[in-house]
């Protein structure tokens, strides 16, 4: 595959064995609790403008038997996947389709005024009233040391642009506390990875240091000595503790090497998305967060996916009239383009065992969520929103079904889902009113 | 309320104390005989006699202390006479008229001619062998800052003051649009309302600004910079990415670069906060946008006839290190872009200053890991930054050899010197060549190099001392830092072998931001100004007492600093003579001071009646940090005047006993009070000299404002006090004080040995027996310049070693 052997070029593994404690006091560790055997885990994928209904519903609720167009590369694991049909986003207020369809998706919470106009003769609006729910869950997570990680929760970004608005922010540590992804493959090693790489520099010069003390020292007064030979006993001191450290680490999955040069540039957007998907199985995998986001682009996105033969952006396609069958078609493309990488994702981690060593793989302890800021990009609505789930059968999800909801249902309570599959039950998330009926049973 | 002060209190309440020893013990030091015969060797032989009998004991054969008794060696400087007396008052103790008369002066004579002057010492260092020192954490962030900044281009800084603002209207701030207005503002706090001149032109568009510029500090700590705007905001700082030529779309997608983005104005929220660590003595290049129009895909100007904003508001203010908030003044404000500063601002642990000056003669577990994360995070810097600091990028063919080139010349200045063939293999090349990844090999010789001996122990005299080590002494002198560029080509050149040579690069230096940032540092080290960091008042007694105030008190005092050290005369004499304060209006009203036309005008200079005002020492900012939260503490007053004014020595008690206020009658005055405290004979060995210094000041109250009665009785502020002539004088208040220490050599020589101290991290006699008489002499010759003083202290500092040529410096 051209993407398998492209990404080649970016992606290489080091067999770099990690130091698990700290080289001096006070650091915090990198790989975090023990290893849990019963861990629970969350990713939630974001890809935008909406779907095109006709190519992603399965005709029947039920057992599904095949995928439409756009769910098809999900075949191969079609048994772990469920559709959610009738789940709408009923939080209105301020700010544009787009704007709420984002930033009121984990939040279930309306937005602040504020100074940012919208399309459409909307009213201004600003960031979101109160946090996301992948935000909640790492909060309830990190109390308790059972489930606590070094960082809790990841917030990956893919070709999300250099900016900070509603449109481009879903996740949220609180009231007006938007949290950009990283888009940035670099910046994320550097995030999770940076102090190992560090500990390993470290104490490839040490001995260089202390050979330069010794020197040093022989040129010294007697009395001056005294001060450079504590000064060489702390060295030593750091030094066995380096390799003490080193030694007593390996890690499950080595920690992936990305390409320092490579450009956060449009068309490189599917390498970026592959290594970013490696990083995020990776750092599950070493046990530093138990949910993690992937965001791709943003609301409103404008991509233009060369890649896929598909010249133009993807909220002007997007606002096509469905009458206009090339671009219905490639709107087809680009969802499955999206399938793909949430499936080569699912694929990843089902086929890495649970590091508890318990048995099964990790899949079966992450429940995936993909969705979209809208139902459909050309009526901008709110209903229907494609919400898509995968794996995670051990958090109490019965997979391999197309669910309706009739009548439909406030999202809300899918987020209440949420946080029950991940051990914690809450009366209400976000806008209360909306919480009514609490959770939607997904067992 | 707890008053901070009680518990500093206890050190400072003397009971017993004797001379306090200024250098460490000399054990090689051996008393010679002289033959008998001329009356002064009677006298030493009598002393020795005496010395054997009374004193051996506690104080051991060579004055070296012993253990268990009295530790401290015998040594200082003060004079024979003082000495005799104190002697003859206080010892041997618990006996003190055992040893009077013509016994006290001779015993007096032989310890001060073979162990306690100074030049008994015969050029021997502090007597501990123990020269080497370790940077500071001052030195160490100044100089890692100046190490990666050497590799920025960089202009000298202008005098002007403020940021370059340009206003435009409607929301686009491209640079396709032109501003309607373009012009230098002092400081960002303006209110864009109908009196606004430009008000008209903003019309139903709203309105945008820019300021850029650069914001410069005197300290080093953490800062809290506030903006508050009803409005879109976002500011950059210290960021060269925003700089660089660039706007936002320059900026990386990470949010960090940014250091408020407010452009989106969310829930009416008016306010951003955040910390920030600077450096003293460096400017960090700002740019704040500003936007009262709508933001957003809608907000297209066509659209936007009723949505643009008329009327808004922006400040741009701060909380500096101990402070609280205001405006950022514009004295800290510089209308140019300056390059971003590398700041490591992780912590370390406090340096040794036991000894009364910071120093780094100390290494621990925790200043090793300070220094390590220091090293981490600089490589990670370095590393992060590195085409832009090498000037070269992955696609150049010379790409390698521009790396090579970049580590070689950052290690040689991290050594402070340039590198020979095998060094440059043993730390560069070695690096580079076993790793494939070159920003990876770029770290490791970073983080060598920081960790190196070479690079933390900059004065270590490891060979012949060269022009480099003396370029390396005058940075770490002057800027506690590594030499610039120009210093090095002097070096390079040969161009520092002559006093005159190193003198003209001190006055050079002297002009720097980073001179002044530290010679206000000693400022604030000797008056020590961080004891008023935590003081608070009784809110019953001093109502008009709020942190507001102490903050406008110590920027009072600081201008005063200022202007007296900065200015063409910068005389030590005016820092204890002058009779006006800088005063705002907060201040004349505490204080009921007339400022006539002045008001309003921030800070003004006003004259006040010589005999109710004499320079630092009656500065409110200081009474008010030496005194209880309810009353005065002529204890503290005194003390610190002893000790850091008039230099008398001070030991610290053996036996703390607080003063307690509610213990005596309350209709006694505070001088009442403590001289009945400290009546014991005991305690007037030192109180004899803290008392009547203390009483000096009992006309300013706790909050330093003057007053003449103290519970209904009148103030007495006269005492009589010894003076170092051993005769007595009568003080009548501050201003003899002033007087008194102004013509005192021995507070010359402690104002000259503590600077001295400060700059060099030693003190004078680590350099030469003679060094202090030298440097007080010449402070003396130069009517007292204290600018003139720091230079004297950096040259000896720097050429002391280097034998310098005087030859060559006579016209």
């Amino acid at each position: 595959m051209t993407n398998q052997l492209s990404r080649r070029r970016f992606l290489r593994r080091a067999g770099v064995s990690a130091a698990a404690l700290p080289f001096l006091s006070g650091l915090p560790s990198v790989s975090g609790a023990a290893l849990d055997p019963k861990p629970k885990r969350l990713i939630l994928i974001f890809s935008a403008n909406g779907i095109v209904p006709n190519a992603y519903w399965p005709d029947q609720p039920g057992p599904i038997e095949k995928f439409k167009p756009i769910l098809k590369p999900l075949e191969p694991i079609r048994s772990r996947v469920s559709t959610l049909h009738g789940v709408n986003n009923m939080v209105r207020g301020l700010g544009d389709g787009h704007m709420r369809g984002m930033s009121c998706l984990f939040t279930g919470n309306e937005l602040f005024p504020g100074n940012i106009v919208g399309g459409g003769g909307s009213t201004p609006a600003g960031w979101a009233k109160s946090l996301s729910v992948d935000q909640k869950i790492k909060n309830l997570l990190q109390e308790d040391p059972q489930t606590r990680t070094v960082f809790g929760s990841l917030e990956f970004g893919v070709a999300v642009p250099n900016r900070s608005d509603t449109w481009t922010r879903m996740c949220y540590a609180g009231p007006n506390q938007p949290i950009a992804p990283i888009s940035d493959p670099r910046q994320m090693v550097d995030k999770l990875y940076g102090e190992t790489a560090d500990k390993q520099s470290l104490l490839s010069i040490v001995d260089t240091v202390k050979d330069d003390l010794k020197r040093v020292s022989g040129k010294l007064s007697p009395e001056d000595r005294e001060l450079m030979q504590r000064h060489l006993d702390l060295i030593a001191q750091m030094q066995t503790q380096l390799e003490l450290a080193d030694a007593n680490d390996s890690r499950h999955h080595p920690v992936p090497e990305v390409d320092p040069h490579i450009e956060l540039v449009n068309d490189n957007t599917p390498e970026v998305s592959r290594i970013q998907i490696d990083l995020l199985v990776n750092s599950l995998a070493n046990n530093m967060a138990r949910v993690a986001t992937l965001q791709y682009m943003r609301s409103v996105s404008q991509a233009r996916m060369k890649w896929l033969d598909v010249e133009e952006g993807h909220h002007s396609l997007s606002h096509e009239p469905d009458k206009n069958q090339d671009a219905q078609h490639k709107l087809v493309k680009i969802n499955q383009w999206f399938a793909g990488e949430i499936c080569y994702l699912a694929q990843q981690l089902a086929a890495t065992p649970e590091p508890g060593g318990v048995g099964g793989s990790m899949l079966d302890n992450t429940l995936i969520v993909w969705t979209n800021e809208l139902g459909k990009g050309n009526s901008h609505t709110h209903n229907n929103i494609p919400f898509v789930l995968i794996g995670g059968e051990n958090l109490g999800i019965k997979q391999g079904r197309a669910i309706q909801y009739k009548p439909a249902v406030a999202h809300n309570r899918l987020l209440l889902s949420l946080t029950r599959a991940m051990g914690h039950e809450l009366d209400s998330f976000g806008l209360k009113k909306l919480c009514a009926g609490g959770a939607l049973d997904l067992a | 309320m707890k008053n901070a002060l009680s518990i500093a209190a206890g050190t400072a309440l003397l009971l017993s104390a004797w001379l306090v020893p200024l250098v460490m013990a000399d054990s090689k030091v051996q008393p010679h005989g002289k033959p008998s015969g001329d009356p002064q060797n009677t006298q030493l032989a009598r002393g020795a006699e005496i010395y054997v009998a009374q004193c051996l004991e506690c104080h051991g054969d060579k004055g070296q202390g012993v253990e268990g008794a009295y530790e401290k060696p015998l040594q200082g400087d003060r004079t024979l006479a003082w000495l005799t007396r104190r002697i003859e008052r206080t010892m041997p103790e618990g006996e003190a008229d055992k040893c009077v008369g013509e016994d006290a002066a001779a015993v007096a004579a032989y310890l001060h001619e073979h162990f306690y002057a100074p030049k008994a010492h015969d050029g021997k260092n502090d007597g501990s062998g123990r020269t080497l020192q370790r940077l500071t954490a001052e030195q160490h962030r100044q100089t890692l800052a100046d190490l990666v900044g050497s590799f920025r281009n960089d202009q000298p800084m202008t005098d002007e003051r403020g940021l370059q603002q340009q206003i435009y209207a409607g929301r686009s701030m491209n640079q396709k649009s032109k501003p309607l207005e373009e012009k230098i503002e002092p400081v960002v706090n303006a209110a864009y309302n109908a009196k606004h001149p430009l008000f008209e032109q903003f019309d139903k568009l709203g309105h945008s600004v820019r300021w850029r510029g650069s914001l410069i500090v005197q300290e080093t700590g953490e800062y809290e910079i506030v903006v508050r705007t009803d409005a879109a905001m976002r500011m950059w700082l210290n960021n060269g990415q925003a700089v660089g030529g660039g706007i936002s779309n320059e900026i990386s997608d990470t949010k960090e670069t940014v250091f408020f983005d407010g452009w989106l104005q969310s829930s009416e929220k008016t306010e951003c906060r955040r910390k920030i660590f600077l450096l003293a003595g460096r400017a960090y290049p700002l740019m704040l946008e500003f936007s009262a129009h709508n933001q957003g895909v809608g907000a297209k100007e066509e659209q936007q006839k009723q949505q643009g904003k008329k009327e808004s508001y922006i400040s741009l203010a701060w909380v500096p290190p101990g402070g609280v908030e205001h405006v950022i003044p514009q004295r800290h404000l510089l209308p140019k872009l300056r390059p971003e500063v590398f700041i490591m601002s992780g912590a370390f642990p406090p340096d040794d200053a036991s000894m009364g000056f910071i120093n780094g003669a100390e290494v621990s577990e925790a200043w090793l890991d300070a220094i390590t994360r220091a090293a981490v995070s600089t490589a990670g810097y370095v590393h992060q930054h590195l085409h832009k600091l090498a000037k070269t990028n992955p696609k150049a063919p010379d790409f390698q050899k521009r790396i090579t080139a970049f580590c070689e010349s950052f290690v040689s200045r991290a050594f402070r010197r340039p590198l020979s063939e095998q060094e440059k293999q043993r730390y560069v090349h070695a690096l580079l060549r076993t790793d494939q990844e070159i920003g990876l090999a770029v770290k490791r010789i970073v983080l060598n190099a920081l960790l190196s001996p070479h690079f933390l122990y900059p004065q270590a005299e490891l060979k012949a001392p060269d022009a480099h080590d003396a370029a390396s002494a005058l940075a770490l002198s002057m800027w506690d830092s590594m030499p610039d560029d120009v210093l090095r080509a002097a070096a390079v050149k040969g161009e520092l072998q002559t006093r005159a040579q190193l003198e003209s690069q001190a006055r050079r230096m002297l002009e720097d931001p980073r001179a002044h940032a530290k010679l206000m540092r000693f400022f604030h080290h000797w008056l020590e100004l961080e004891r008023a960091e935590y003081v608070d008042k009784d809110k019953q007694l001093f109502p008009e007492f709020d942190q507001q105030l102490l903050a406008d008190l110590r920027t009072s005092l600081d201008l005063f600093l200022e202007h007296t050290v900065f200015s063409e005369k910068s005389d030590y004499r005016e820092l204890l003579l002058a009779d006006y304060l800088y005063v705002n209006d907060k201040i004349a009203e505490v204080y009921g001071i007339n400022r006539g036309k002045a008001k309003g005008n921030g800070f003004t200079r006003v004259a006040m009646p010589p005999d109710r005002r004499s320079g630092v020492i009656t500065h409110p900012y200081l009474l008010t940090a030496f005194a209880y939260h309810n009353s005065t503490s002529p204890i503290h007053r005194g003390v610190f005047l002893t000790r850091n004014i008039i230099g008398r020595p001070l030991n610290p008690p053996p036996n703390a006993i607080a003063f307690d206020d509610a213990e005596f009658d309350p209709n006694l005055t505070m001088r009442e009070k403590v001289t009945a405290f400290t009546r014991d004979s005991a305690c007037m060995a030192c109180h004899e000299t803290i008392n009547p210094l203390g009483f000096s000041l009992e006309h300013y109250d706790s909050l330093g404002r003057w007053r003449t009665k103290d519970k209904d009785k009148p103030i007495n502020a006269a005492s009589d006090f010894m003076g170092d002539d051993v005769k007595s004088l009568r003080l009548k208040g501050a201003r003899d004080v002033a007087q008194y220490a102004v013509q005192s050599e021995a507070a010359h020589r402690t104002f000259v040995r503590q600077l001295f101290q400060h700059t060099t991290q030693r003190d004078p006699s680590a350099i030469s027996p003679h060094m202090l008489d030298q440097l007080t002499g010449s402070f003396e010759q130069s009517s007292y310049h204290i600018r003139e003083l720091f230079v004297q202290i950096a040259i000896e500092a720097a050429g002391h070693r280097l034998k310098l040529d005087q030859a060559k410096d006579l016209p």
